[in-house]
């Protein structure tokens, strides 16, 4: 569960009076849309009427303080918080038009479109091949042999040159940043639609980071990102939409250059320049 | 919340308004010798010119330390890209108080051609001009900017009129060509003057509020327009 730590409010600007706007700031199509989300942790209003539009097949970074709301939006794209005792939503969550807090939503369907990077590389203590292997088989992947849909998603993160010759090591054996970019070979493997990623880079060096930042410009031409990020200058050099939140809300969503260089919120200027937060 | 970061944006802010008084300072005194018809300033201006210089590299090489190792986002990115652009502006305006003074002294070696009617006036506008974009800077204040970039089309007006006037002189008597060549340069200089003052309001402008104003005019004067009652 993500930290829900309460922010300072003494060293915070007025709360934003205008409504979150969360236009789509691009003209590509729309992959996900939200719609007046609001969810709380048993009294918790951890997330308070939450409308954007994650455009398909773009990098789009939620940023804010710790205890925003941020991770909690991403686990709703995919439904993860359903397991988190007290935790309720209300809104609608649009993937490809349709609702998957709907009744009936297939959630194993939704978890293999939706996929989950997560802050520390979890890879399974087993081979890196079986890693990757894992997925597919559990779904009954019949695309192909196995080794091909393995080679393929490894090549896809550039480890396939690293470790083609390492398949049946053990991941644990593996650098953090090749465990980070093996877990996201996994996902790749079930042929997902979007990745989520919680910040991705956090447990990794800024050679490992600028190297997923790379990869995450190559996987953009095929998948819809969206990555959770404290880190301002990662956000403004990997994503294409941003969008700031602050106590559950969002405050504004817009161009990444926008946000960074002329945002419309005084509360958004205030948090990019390290003026609060 | 107070951060380092502040202190030096102040410190950034402060030598460019020092840049700004002096380079406004040698457009005066250029002026005055041209209008005085001396040339004992010319050798404080010259040393002028030389700290004028010596500021533009400080300054942007305090920006590039800024970007480099503070990574300024928002406004107080546009304010330090900005600040650069602007020290290349008052550098440039330097360097047409020089042109004023050179042609000053080349108007000095003949008895004056006319009594200065337009030049002075187009003078004192273009000061004008420079004085409210650096108070701009230093105010923050878009509305005064934007009256900077309209008074700069009463400056290329003068020039004009000054160029169409002393056409006149040279063809209809040759021997007034260097001194009314050196009336048109001198004229042309301050028209520069106007324009890096042009210049300097549209970038507080985007400093400011983010809006380039750049290449716009006509939308600048529509939105005018509109915000009249």
């Amino acid at each position: 569960m993500m930290d829900q730590r309460p922010v300072d409010e003494e060293e915070l600007p007025p709360r934003p009076t205008a409504p979150s706007h969360g236009a789509p700031p691009s003209s590509s199509g729309a992959k996900i849309r939200v719609e007046k989300l609001d969810a709380w942790y048993g009294s918790f209003h951890a997330l308070k009427g939450i409308s954007l539009t994650i455009p398909l097949r773009q990098i789009t970074a939620m940023i804010g303080p710790s205890g925003c709301g941020k991770s909690t939006l991403l686990r709703c794209l995919d439904r993860m918080n359903d397991g988190v005792r007290g935790f309720r939503a209300e809104g609608r969550i649009e993937l490809d038009g349709q609702d998957i807090y709907a009744r009936g939503f297939p959630l194993t369907a939704l978890r293999k479109r939706v996929g989950m990077v997560f802050q520390r590389p979890n890879p399974f203590p087993l081979s890196v091949f079986e890693n990757v292997a894992y997925g597919p088989r559990i779904h009954g992947m019949r695309n192909g042999p196995v080794e091909e849909n393995v080679e393929r998603s490894l090549r896809a993160t550039g480890l396939w040159d690293e470790l083609k010759d390492r398949l049946q090591a053990n991941a644990l054996s593996l650098s953090a940043e090749q465990q980070q970019r093996l877990c996201i070979s996994r996902l790749l493997a079930v042929q997902p639609e979007v990745l989520l990623m919680d910040e991705p880079c956090s447990a990794l060096d800024p050679i490992a980071t600028a190297r997923v930042e790379e990869l995450m410009q190559e996987l953009k031409r095929e998948y819809t990102i969206v990555i959770v990020t404290h880190n301002m200058q990662q956000a403004s050099r990997a994503s294409d939409s941003c969008g700031f939140m602050w106590l559950g809300e969002l405050v504004e969503f817009a161009a990444t250059q926008v946000i960074f260089t002329r945002p419309h919120s005084k509360q958004t200027e205030g948090y990019v320049t390290g003026r609060f937060g | 919340m107070q951060r380092h970061f502040d202190q030096q944006l102040a410190e950034l802010r402060s030598r460019l308004v020092h840049m700004g008084a002096l380079a406004e300072s040698m457009i005066d005194k250029a002026v005055k010798s041209l209008l005085d018809r001396t040339s004992g300033r010319h050798p404080e201006i010259f040393r002028q010119e030389e700290e004028v210089n010596n500021l533009h590299i400080e300054i942007d090489e305090r920006v590039i330390n800024m970007l480099a190792l503070q990574h300024p986002l928002a406004a107080d990115l546009r304010l330090v890209v900005m600040s650069s652009k602007i020290a290349g502006e008052l550098e440039r305006i330097g360097d047409q108080a020089i042109n004023i003074c050179q042609n000053t002294e080349a108007l000095l070696r003949y008895p004056p051609l006319k009594p200065l009617i337009d030049i002075p006036l187009m003078a004192e506008i273009s000061r004008r001009m420079l004085r409210e974009s650096l108070d701009a800077f230093v105010r923050q204040d878009t509305a005064l900017a934007l009256r900077v970039l309209n008074a700069d089309d009463e400056v290329d007006a003068f020039k004009d009129q000054i160029f169409r006037e002393l056409l006149t002189y040279m063809m209809s008597d040759p021997g007034t060509i260097p001194r009314a060549l050196s009336l048109i340069l001198i004229s042309r200089n301050l028209e520069r003057v106007g324009d890096h003052a042009t210049n300097i309001a549209e970038e507080v402008i985007y400093s400011v509020q983010g809006r380039d104003v750049r290449h716009h005019h006509e939308e600048r004067k529509r939105e005018e327009t509109e915000d009249k009652p």
